[in-house]
């Protein structure tokens, strides 16, 4: 029958497929437009159940109890970098703290002179008072000549900061004794060093002593006996 | 900069009650949205009431980046479509809700027992068919009935294209019919 092959193209028809042929051909045979109506009306209570499910309005007081309902629960609205806002500053805060700290601790004295117990097998003989009055000195035992010993040194600006120096063996005390004269504000360098210094009175003036120098004596061979070598072959 | 920290708390009291102003705007246009979307789903309108007011409490927690009133009702939607699912996965009501059904239709004056009857007998059919539908033909087919949403006013709130949501509707028609003949 030629309405079989409409059969399946009708429900697609009704859901609003176009198609020439069928609604050509529905013109002309009533039992296919009693199908497609048929459809149609199924369709069209279908579309009438799903509004009619979801008809309706919220209560009047939908609002007021969704407001209700932020307040009671302390919701609120920001943005949302606004929860990120105290955690960078203080990651900022601390970031900035951390550097001021590095940088501080570059500029204090370092910790390579530490107060250790003065070493009374390592200190020099001939100055034991004075190494006990400088305990924070610790000279290693095995070095010999000139060490390098650096003295603890107050925070100061970079250019103000004394060089390190080379001490020779025996004047550590004497160094020490400056630095802390100095330190203290007792004395200045500057009469220490005056103080230091021997006067010119106190100075004898070098002398130089002539140099002899003797004539080479050239004292001829001893002649203890010609040579007689023409006897002597003989 | 203590005019710049004596101005922050101004521009967020300022921000604040800008957005409060908006969401009151979105509350008042949408809120039929959302309730109607929960009532195609549970079918309950008490359910359908707090479910729609959760989904606002969400949208208010993360309205700043919603401020947009289409993106907002998009997500009003969505938000709305997963809370009333979890609703009534949580708890089966089923019984209630047919139960409030057929009250509501029974105090109708105009129509008979029959009509009713039948009407009830029909839409717990349309409701059965309609929670089988997949999940994806099964939105675009309930809000379409919703405020009689064309199918470009669907695609906007569920970020698809006309073409896909015209698909759907197609698909999700005939299977219903298909289930219902």
């Amino acid at each position: 029958m030629i309405c079989d092959r409409f059969k399946t193209r009708l429900e697609d028809f009704a859901l609003g497929a176009e198609d020439p042929e069928l609604c050509a051909h529905v013109d002309s045979c009533a039992s296919c437009r009693a199908v497609l109506d048929t459809q149609r009306a199924l369709l069209d209570s279908i579309d009438r159940g799903l509004t009619s499910m979801v008809a309706g309005e919220p209560a009047g007081d939908f609002a007021a109890h969704v407001r209700q309902r932020i307040a009671q629960e302390g919701i609120t609205t920001r943005p949302w970098f606004a929860g990120w806002l105290p955690i960078t500053a203080t990651a900022l805060a601390l970031v900035v703290l951390v550097t001021f700290l590095m940088l501080r601790r570059d500029h204090a004295p370092t910790e390579s002179v530490k107060e250790t117990p003065p070493a009374q097998t390592a200190r020099p003989p001939r100055e034991p008072q004075l190494a006990q009055k400088a305990p924070e000195i610790s000279v290693p035992s095995s070095a010999s000549g000139p060490r390098m010993i650096r003295p603890p040194r107050p925070p100061q600006p970079a250019a103000l900061r004394e060089p390190e120096v080379l001490v020779p063996r025996g004047e550590m005390a004497a160094v020490m004794r400056l630095f802390h004269a100095n330190w203290e504000g007792n004395a200045d360098g500057a009469s220490l060093m005056a103080a230091a210094i021997p006067t010119t009175e106190s100075l004898k003036p070098l002398t130089t002593a002539e140099l002899k120098i003797l004539p080479l004596e050239i004292v001829p061979l001893a002649e203890e006996g010609k040579p007689n070598g023409s006897s002597d072959h003989r | 900069m203590d005019a710049l920290v004596g101005t922050f708390p101004e521009a967020a009291v300022i921000l604040e009650s800008s957005l409060e102003r908006e969401f009151e705007e979105r509350l008042a246009d949408s809120s039929a949205l959302a309730f109607r979307v929960a009532l195609g789903v549970l079918r309950n309108r008490d359910d359908a009431e707090d479910v729609a007011q959760d989904a606002f409490l969400r949208a208010y927690q993360s309205f700043f980046r919603l401020r947009d009133r289409d993106r907002f009702r998009a997500w009003l939607v969505r938000i709305t479509w997963r809370l009333a699912l979890d609703r009534i996965r949580a708890s089966r009501r089923r019984e209630a809700r047919e139960t409030a059904v057929m009250v509501q239709e029974m105090n109708s004056p105009e129509r008979t027992v029959e009509d009713v009857r039948a009407s009830r007998e029909f839409e717990q059919r349309l409701a059965r068919a309609l929670d089988e539908l997949p999940e994806k033909l099964r939105v675009v087919v309930l809000l379409g009935a919703i405020e009689g949403h064309d199918t470009r006013e669907v695609g906007r709130l569920l970020d698809l294209p006309e073409g896909t949501v015209k698909s759907r509707l197609f698909h999700a028609r005939k299977k219903l019919a298909e289930m219902l003949q």
